[in-house]
């Protein structure tokens, strides 16, 4: 097996060069052939070029430039074709984890995994961000099977051709080792010794929070109902319709036997509305099932892994 | 009449069977093919699809296909469904004519020479109708009420969309796209292609091993997927009309409680009544407007998209023709 390490940047880091030494040491020790690919995300990669890669030999590093800031997403697929090895590990700028802890990554992933991902324990970031981390991983955990204790986290080690299956954009490479086992991939989370963190501190931003539940719920739409767009806004549109309907029949009865005054109730206009809703959920639900229907085309939803027989 | 010898090199019948956690059913079913090869004198194929079974379902598989010449196994990754099954069946079919069945035992393999002759007769599709059908009523009566409903919005005819046993002629289904769980409408879709579809009776079995993979919950998806079905059947290629056609309740409403509105101010009612019938007839143009809209958005998509209804059509127009200049020969 030979591995890929993908690092996205998003501002200037000249430390990267310690962090690309210290993982190909890793590496080497592991003996396995490696290459770097740098993902410069809106980011000025002339300090990339200065800095002394010739000095770690024939380990190639490849850097792919982004004049304006991308998705996570979208800078792994970028990077993806310039990825010439079998396996892929991502990683932050910086090393998260000691070694040996990376060597049991690999370990497990060399077993037969399809994608490995730690799970920090004894967690070195600040307990706010440990806490907030914890909440977008418990919501995630509500709606799933709560198989991944850490999805936050961005080291992970899994196979090119896995990913090569998944059209991934804006920040749902977050949710990849569900999306993974969903598929039937044989995806492990394994337990990690935290070293080391870097990233920023305190309470997340608004526009933070708001991707994040955003990409949740890109993420549990896409896995559940773009297949079936119909069933999922039908479900909704009927939580509209059916109090919508009920009450627009007692009011109906209640003003044929005149036994109560409809003309101007506001009850009136509340089951009005809840009918205008619950139709146009439905047909947002229509418009979903005829899109999914032009573009079946283009999507296989099977994945092939063995065939026997002539 | 029999369909015409064919050269062992070219296949003429593929059989297509999706199986999920179906490992007492493989052998018995295998077995059961396996008495069809005397009466087949064509080459055929038998394609199982294992669609992520947790169970030895792929062991059997495999062990089958060593021992059984003209047998392939197709392995998911994980579950993606029987529409998924037959789908990757239909890709990998290299048949002329393909037969789908379930891999439970309840179809019979012995009517698939039936389904044959039948399909001789000119058919594009031949499905087949579990007259008796051996399940409890649980799962027979909403069976009915939906094939009822198809059938009438449809204008495609069946007394059992959901009988797993069919026989397609393969440029016919190749030709479709299907995505979601919409086997069961396969007949309904094949319809935009202006296949000719009729079905026969066949044999039902009682289930012998394993459960059943449906339940109750199924009835609202199966009705929310005739909604779908009816809207891609008749409104695929003008989605506008569809959805100007759903929004007229909404102007019919307008019209009426502008109406309303305005006779309650030349008639002095109370200013409450005014309001309200405005706001009502405000929010039901609202309504048709957002209909309409959503239509445009519609018509955007078919635009957009690799959907060609012109293809479809071509793929039986062709056929016609040929079969044409074949009998004037």
């Amino acid at each position: 097996m030979n591995y890929s390490v993908v690092i996205v940047l998003n501002k200037p880091r000249p430390e990267i060069f310690e962090t690309v030494s210290h993982l190909s040491e890793i590496l080497t020790a592991y003996g396995r052939d490696h290459e770097f690919v740098l993902v410069a995300s809106g980011v000025d990669t002339r300090h990339l070029e200065d800095l002394p890669f010739g000095r770690l030999g024939d380990v190639e590093v490849k850097i792919v430039h982004f004049t304006r800031h991308v998705t996570t997403g979208t800078a792994l697929s970028a990077a993806l074709a310039h990825c010439d090895k079998d396996a892929i590990i991502t990683s932050d700028w910086y090393l998260q984890f000691p070694d040996e802890e990376i060597h049991s990554l690999l370990d497990v992933f060399e077993q037969g995994a399809d994608l490995v991902i730690p799970w920090r324990q004894n967690r070195v970031d600040p307990k706010i961000n440990q806490l907030q981390s914890r909440f977008f991983n418990r919501l995630v955990q509500l709606t799933t099977k709560p198989e991944f204790n850490d999805l936050s986290c961005p080291v992970r080690v899994f196979r090119k051709e896995m990913l090569e299956t998944f059209h991934l954009y804006g920040d749902l490479y977050r949710f990849l080792p569900i999306m993974a086992k969903e598929r039937g991939y044989k995806v492990t989370e394994i337990c990690c010794q935290h070293l080391h963190e870097e990233g920023e501190t305190g309470i997340y931003s608004l526009r933070e929070y708001m991707g994040r539940i955003v990409d949740y719920l890109t993420f549990h739409f896409d896995i559940f109902s773009s297949r079936k767009p119909l069933r999922y806004f039908g479900k909704r549109a009927l939580y509209f319709l059916v109090p919508g309907t009920l009450l627009m029949l007692f009011l109906l009865t209640g003003a044929s036997f005149r036994l109560f005054p409809v003309g101007n109730s506001p009850w009136l206009i509340v089951s009005l509305l809840f009918l205008l809703l619950g139709s146009i959920t439905w047909s947002v639900g229509l418009l979903g099932e005829l899109i999914a229907f032009a573009m079946g085309r283009s999507k296989k939803e099977y994945l092939v892994e063995k065939v026997v027989g002539e | 009449m029999k369909p015409k010898k064919y050269l062992k090199t070219d296949i003429y019948l593929s059989i297509v069977i999706p199986l999920y956690n179906e490992e007492e059913s493989i052998k018995p079913l295998v077995k059961r093919l396996l008495e069809l090869d005397g009466v087949f004198d064509f080459s055929y194929e038998i394609i199982l699809i294992d669609d992520g079974s947790t169970d030895k379902t792929w062991e059997h598989i495999e062990a089958a296909a060593d021992s059984f010449g003209p047998l392939r196994g197709i392995k998911f990754k994980g579950n993606a469904g029987q529409t998924a099954a037959m789908v990757a069946g239909f890709d990998f079919a290299r048949g002329e004519l393909i037969v789908t069945m379930d891999g439970d035992l309840q179809n019979d393999p012995g009517d698939i020479p039936m389904l044959l002759e039948k399909i001789q007769e000119g058919y594009d599709i031949v499905s087949g109708w579990r007259a008796d059908r051996k399940d409890h009523w649980s799962r027979v009566l909403p069976s009915r009420v939906a094939n009822g409903i198809i059938s009438l919005t449809t204008g495609v005819k069946l007394h059992d969309y959901g009988c797993s046993l069919k026989v397609y002629r393969a440029d016919c289904v190749k030709a479709l796209q299907f995505y979601g769980e919409m086997h069961r409408f396969f007949p309904a879709l094949a319809s935009m292609t202006g296949a000719r579809i009729t079905e026969m009776p066949v044999t039902h079995h009682a289930r012998q091993f394993g459960e059943s993979k449906y339940g109750m919950n199924r009835i609202f998806k199966v009705f929310s997927d005739i909604f779908a079905i009816n809207l891609i059947i008749r409104f695929s290629s003008a989605p506008l009309k569809g959805f100007v056609l759903a929004s007229l309740p909404f102007w019919g409403l307008m019209l009426l409680f502008f109406t309303l509105a305005s006779v309650s101010v030349l008639l002095e009612w109370t200013a409450g009544k005014s309001f309200f019938f405005t706001i009502a007839g405000t929010l039901s143009m609202v309504g048709g407007v957002q209909l309409v809209t959503l239509g445009i958005l519609g018509e955007l998509v078919v635009w957009t998209s690799d959907l060609s209804h012109t293809r479809l059509a071509e793929v039986t127009s062709q056929r016609r023709f040929l079969n044409k200049k074949n009998e004037q020969i």
